[in-house]
């Protein structure tokens, strides 16, 4: 049962993926998105690993496409299409997409991953959450707050960038 | 180590301060001072260069009937590993030595007859400093002890000729020379970079004394590892030879050369004549030792590449109109005589071809800075290059035809003047290696003695009123380096070289050959006798015979015929066809290669720049292209 | 852990104290007066390349997230130098430009945040650290090129290189996550590269072309032109050293501490790579107009003799890196330093503008006639000896065939270089940049960079000193 659910949702996310890059139309790709990406949650709620999971659902399905979403809404007209691609330019990403694709398959595949004997607990949040502050080892502060810096620096580019000139406004 | 010797670094130092000083405050020194700053620093380093000279010689230099290289101090500058450094130092030995009084000598004079020659040119005091300059690169570059410290002095050198004949920098031509000087000059330098990386990395030293010691047995190992059938040691001698080559303007790399004439005459006489240019040659005999026992190979190449740029260059010396281009083909032409000299040389008791080519190189010095300070001469005076604009000079210009004329009979190798000894030498040198170079070298001394007296008929001789009434002699700055480097010429035959300057520091025998010496000045005069045939009367022989071919004399006649015959055999087929063709050759072919060279680099960057259209995905796609390129060929070594 | 080891990590903590201080500045300062932090900016980092010289010890903190030594903390002071070279140029152009005025602290603020990236990137200890800290570096660049948005160039800028650095971001992540298959963790320490395990090699290979992409090797290049040509020149000069400097050390950091079991594999992947990087960079750098996509170039064939200072992995291998990173830094910011002020005070950006430059510029023609110089590796300037070191590198590794190739490169190179210099000399212009006054800053910036030129060659000490601190396989 449980191999069924996975082959559904590995496809589904095979698919979308797919019609995501594939579709000429702008909103549809960012739908088709928003569904491989919760395919992909259901993955995670598959084996167990709920934060994750969550994660998933919140920051990407809910967070990152809906943005997305957003922007296009706000800054194309949703009609439009985008161009048919060259015949030559298509054949070509297809080609360098197999091979990729096949080249990490075989590799991924020609390794023996040991599964480990014990059992293992998905984590609860409380774990998580000692693990992002503690400092010792295996602790987790010091990138805790790096991405801190990284999103402070964000902001301020943000800022950089949308800030006009006050002549101009 | 003698402690005394520690006056030595101010014969590099005092240069270099003169260079600093006029540099820095070029625009605030008046003209004479900063003239006077470059010329004292000059002439006190050569008073201690010959100061050095003569207790060397006399005194500390010898020891068991040997002369020794005794390094004056060795600063370490830069550690690879504990036992591969980087020092500056101060090497003297019987050549540094030699090179020493060549160099500052020649400066000297050179300085003193700039200050006429440049007179009222602007820049004339950055001219001093880039002159400063290039005594001091020079001279380090001379007494360098390791070939590291010898490679930074000889891209300064071509740094500080880069800018001097680049000095009329309004001159598209003389930018243009310069440009090409720099870069063919340091294509070679790079080969000679490659060779002292092969070098150090095998023989684990950059000191002089260390690789040449016990007979060059430091990097004698490097013979037994081959690449592609020569033995790395000989690959890294044949590219330090390259290096030698670029700036000794050896054949195919001599086009820099005679381009390099478009710089102010001064600077063709110092940089062109005499250092810059025999700094190759000066090169392989710091390393002959190392030469003649590990690669006699490359040491054959060297012979070879000699003899044959200086027939080539004799060659094509013969149809110039140009004085300057005529004396820089003679100046390649000598430098490959030294080549081939040191090419055919043996060691110690056959080492006379070694023995020969500093002699030579000692003695071209003297007449071929002459003969460039005499040409800058008339050109001060006449304003022009062409020497079909000239003749009759001789009385206008009386010193400088007389210590042309001087320089004429040295280079041709009249004796008693200084090159009939070198040159005799150097002939008898090759002789014993083989009659294959005696022939070329004897066929080019006819040559030499043929285009020399051409030169000297053509400019002082020939027409009898000069092009302009108003040519007058050059004031006596100029005119008084002329007279002593002529007393150079005449005596510095003299020298007993083979007691001073030898393979291995001991004496060498050397014998005088008389019927050598004979066969030698033998075909100098029937050089110098075609010359004056041809070029000593403006040639209106032709039109006399013509007037009278209406005529009755049959003899008359047939001697007209007999004339005809000859000139046309002479003129039309050697000179006008064979002459004419390597001339050709060489500005089409070896110019139009390395031009080629160029060319296909800026055709294929053309092809390729579809490349960078702009688009991000493209961009990506060659990312993503490129990282599985890679691994698909790891891949396909993993699996095999 | 103690309150003491914190020292440890001082040159971040102060970097990020000085961040947080020009924050506070900038709040106080009324909208006239926005300029007065270029002063206040430029002064307090003095304290910073000082800092970095007082505490050179070794250790590691956050359970092996940090780790420090004296190498790391040379690099990261060769890298602050730079940095504070480009404080020095930058001035002139946030004063005078109208636009810029009421964002000059934000300026600041990102080129510090992407320097406090650049030093836990030299510092990381684990992947985690060190992906976070590498898009840190690269995220904040990302929203300066784009400064100028006004300008199309600047913004089209801004918009290639964030897209192309997030996919080359997801490459390498793709090669962590192999690498994390294989191993089993991302900790340095605990890493143990096995040659045996397809899966670590192709791990490799994914993570490299990440990194490259930093660095501008070939072909991960293509991005460089365009962001280097359209951002403002002081972002520009950045990109060009610092971005490129902190790839290369830590490049050479995993190579020999992690990757040393796997040598053979990145040795000829860096062969290959050094050859492409060279050639293709000498290549279009030819054909350049635009100084600022020719400098571009320049640097791409810079990077590909870099390589070879890495492909022997040797500790002499690397001391040239640094040695020559050190040198490349001001050569190349003496270049952009001059046409920082030339565009500035003229907007002019293409190489025939600077015909006829040394009749009006005689100084600014000197300066870049030495950077040129230095980047040509002519001696007696400093450029020659970096390139030496590397070349001897490579011969010390037995690669021959790669030397003789880099070396017919360093000649072509030498010919573009001349084209620039000849155009300053020689050639004659109409309408040549007028005489310029640069500013105190800028001025400083330039001195600074020509001695730096001149001299680290010179002073052995310096080279010396990255020797005992070098290392190798």
């Amino acid at each position: 049962m449980e191999t069924y659910i996975f082959y559904i949702l590995a496809g589904a996310i095979l698919i979308f993926a797919l019609l995501s890059v594939t579709t000429r139309r702008v909103l549809r790709a960012a739908v088709y998105l928003l569904f491989a990406l919760g395919s992909t949650a259901g993955i995670y709620f598959m084996v167990e690993f709920l934060f994750l999971a969550a994660v998933q659902l919140l920051v990407y399905v809910g967070g990152v496409v809906v943005l997305i979403i957003f922007s296009i809404l706000l800054t194309s007209q949703i009609n439009d299409r985008l161009e048919q691609p060259e015949w030559l330019k298509v054949m070509a990403t297809m080609l360098l997409v197999v091979v990729g694709a096949g080249l990490s398959l075989f590799v991924i595949r020609e390794y023996d991953f040991n599964i480990s004997e014990t059992a293992m607990t998905a984590p609860t949040v409380s774990d998580i959450g000692l693990k992002l502050l503690s400092y010792g080892p295996g602790g987790y502060v010091l990138p805790f707050e790096v991405i801190s810096i990284l999103l402070l620096a964000a902001m301020i580019g943000a800022i950089v960038i949308a800030k006009r000139m006050k002549e101009n406004d | 180590m003698e402690t005394s010797l520690n006056y030595t670094i101010w014969i590099l130092i005092l240069p270099f301060a003169a260079f600093v000083l006029n540099g820095l405050l070029s625009k605030r020194l008046p003209n004479q001072v900063a003239s006077a700053i470059s010329i004292i620093s000059i002439l006190i380093a050569a008073a201690l260069s010959y100061y050095l000279a003569f207790v060397y010689f006399t005194d500390i230099g010898k020891a068991a009937e040997t002369f020794m290289a005794i390094k004056a101090f060795d600063q370490t500058w830069l550690r690879f590993t504990e036992s591969l450094q980087i020092k500056i130092g101060f090497l003297v030995d019987p050549i540094s030595i030699m090179m020493l009084i060549v160099v500052t000598t020649v400066s000297s004079l050179v300085f003193i007859y700039s200050i006429g020659y440049m007179k009222g040119e602007k820049g004339y005091n950055r001219f001093f400093a880039f002159l400063s300059l290039f005594s001091f690169s020079m001279m380090g570059l001379v007494v360098a002890t390791n070939l590291f410290q010898m490679y930074i002095f000889w891209e300064l050198v071509g740094v500080s000729s880069f800018l001097l004949i680049g000095y009329y920098y309004d001159k598209p031509s003389a930018v243009s020379a310069s440009k090409k000087a720099f870069i063919v000059t340091r294509f070679a330098d790079l080969g000679f970079l490659l060779g002292i990386l092969l070098l150090s990395y095998y023989g684990n030293s950059f000191d002089f004394l260390e690789i040449s010691s016990d007979n060059g047995a430091a990097v004698s190992q490097m013979g037994g590892i081959t690449f592609m059938g020569m033995s790395v040691l000989s690959w890294a001698l044949l590219l330090v030879f390259t290096g030698g080559a670029g700036k000794s303007a050896m054949f195919p790399l001599h086009i820099w050369l005679p381009d390099a004439m478009e710089g102010p005459t001064p600077v063709s006489a110092l940089i062109h004549a005499a250092t810059m240019v025999v700094a190759g040659v000066y090169l392989v005999a710091r390393m002959f030792t190392v030469y003649s026992f590990g690669a006699p190979d490359v040491l054959e190449i060297v012979a070879i590449i000699g003899a044959f740029s200086a027939l080539f260059a004799a060659v094509i010396a013969c149809t110039q109109f140009d004085i300057k281009r005529v004396l820089a083909f003679s100046t390649m032409s000598q430098i490959g005589y030294m080549m081939m000299a040191l090419g055919v040389s043996g060691y110690a008791a056959e080492g006379l071809g070694f023995t020969a080519s500093m002699f030579h190189l000692f003695t071209h010095a003297f007449f071929k800075a002459l003969l460039f300070l005499g040409a800058g001469a008339i050109i001060h005076s006449v304003h022009t290059n062409d020497i079909r604009e000239m003749g009759g000079l001789r009385k206008y210009l009386p010193i400088s035809h007389i210590t042309f004329l001087i320089a004429c009979l040295a280079i041709s190798g009249i004796p008693p003047f200084a090159g009939f000894f070198s040159k005799d030498e150097i002939l008898a040198a090759a002789q014993m290696h083989g009659m294959i170079y005696f022939g070329v070298g004897y066929l080019v001394a006819g040559l030499t003695a043929f285009y020399m007296f051409r030169l000297y008929f053509m400019v002082f001789w020939n027409k009898n009123q000069p092009a302009e009434s108003k040519v007058h002699e050059s004031p006596s700055v100029m005119t008084i380096p002329l007279i002593i480097l002529a007393l150079g010429s005449i005596f510095a035959g003299f020298v007993p070289f083979g007691n001073l300057i030898t393979t291995n520091g001991q004496v060498l025998e050397t014998e005088f050959h008389v019927s050598l010496a004979a066969a030698t000045v033998g075909i100098a005069l029937v050089g110098i006798v075609v010359s004056y045939l041809f070029y000593a009367k403006p040639s209106d022989r032709p039109e006399r015979i013509a007037k009278s071919l209406g005529g009755f004399y049959r003899t008359v006649y047939q001697k007209f015929y007999f004339d005809e015959i000859y000139l046309f055999i002479t003129q039309r087929i050697i000179f006008g066809i064979f002459s004419a063709f390597i001339a050709w050759f060489d500005r089409n072919i070896v110019d139009g290669t390395i031009n080629a060279i160029g060319w296909l680099t800026a055709w294929i960057s053309s092809r390729i720049k579809g490349l960078q259209s702009g688009q991000v995905q493209q961009y990506a796609y060659v990312f993503l292209g490129g990282v599985l390129i890679i691994g698909l060929v790891f891949f396909y070594y993993w699996m095999r | 852990m103690s309150w003491s080891d914190f020292f440890l990590m001082q040159q971040e903590l102060a970097l990020i104290l000085l961040a947080l201080v020009l924050l506070v500045v900038e709040i106080s300062l009324d909208t006239e007066n926005k300029h007065k932090i270029i002063p206040v900016a430029n002064f307090l980092f003095i304290p910073i390349l000082v800092i970095g010289f007082l505490n050179t010890s070794t250790g590691s903190l956050f359970g092996d997230m940090y780790i420090t030594d004296p190498t790391r903390i040379l690099m990261k002071n060769i890298l602050n130098v730079g940095v504070f070279l480009v404080f020095l140029q930058v001035s002139n152009w946030l004063k005078t430009q109208a636009n810029n005025r009421n964002r000059i602290s934000e300026f600041y603020l990102l080129i510090i945040s992407s320097l406090i990236g650049v030093n836990y990137l030299i510092s990381a200890g684990n992947f985690l650290m060190f992906y976070l800290s590498l898009e840190l570096t690269s995220i904040p660049i990302a929203a300066l090129a784009a400064y100028e948005q006004y300008k199309h160039k600047s913004a089209e800028a801004g918009i290639k290189m964030i897209l192309s650095s997030a996919f080359s971001s997801g490459i390498l992540l793709f090669g962590l996550s192999l690498l994390y298959a294989g191993t089993g963790t991302l900790n340095y320490g605990a890493m143990a590269i096995a040659s045996v395990d397809l899966i670590q090699s192709m791990g490799f290979i994914f993570f490299f072309s990440g990194l490259a992409f930093k660095i501008s090797i070939v072909p991960f290049h293509l991005w460089t032109a365009d962001v280097y040509e359209g951002a403002p020149v002081a972002v520009t000069s950045y990109l060009s050293v610092i971005s490129k400097g902190v790839a290369v050390f830590v490049l050479a950091i995993v190579l020999i501490t992690l990757f040393g079991e796997i040598q053979g594999l990145w040795q000829e992947v860096i062969y290959v790579t050094a050859i492409l990087t060279m050639t293709i960079g000498n290549l279009f750098a030819i054909r350049q107009k635009n100084i600022k996509r020719f400098l571009a170039f320049s640097s791409i064939a810079q990077a590909g003799f870099i390589l070879l200072g890495l492909v022997g992995g040797s500790n002499f291998g690397t001391t040239a890196v640094l040695y020559f990173v050190l040198i490349y830094i001001f050569s190349n910011l003496a270049a952009f330093g001059v046409v920082s002020v030339i565009q500035n005070a003229s907007d002019k950006e293409n190489i025939y503008d600077y015909n006829g430059l040394y009749k009006t510029n005689p100084r600014l023609s000197l300066v870049m006639m030495l950077a040129l110089f230095s980047l040509a590796g002519i001696p007696p300037v400093a450029g020659f000896f970096g390139k030496f070191f590397l070349f001897a590198a490579a011969a010390e590794a037995g690669m021959y065939v790669l030397l003789l190739i880099a070396v017919l490169n360093a000649i072509i190179s030498l010919y573009y270089y001349l084209l620039v210099v000849k155009a300053m000399f020689i050639n004659s212009n109409d309408q040549p940049v007028p005489k310029i006054e640069s500013d105190f800053f800028a001025r400083a910036g330039l001195i600074l960079c020509t001695a730096g030129i001149i001299i680290t060659g010179f002073i052995s000490w310096i080279y010396e000193y990255m020797l005992n601190n070098s290392f190798g396989i």
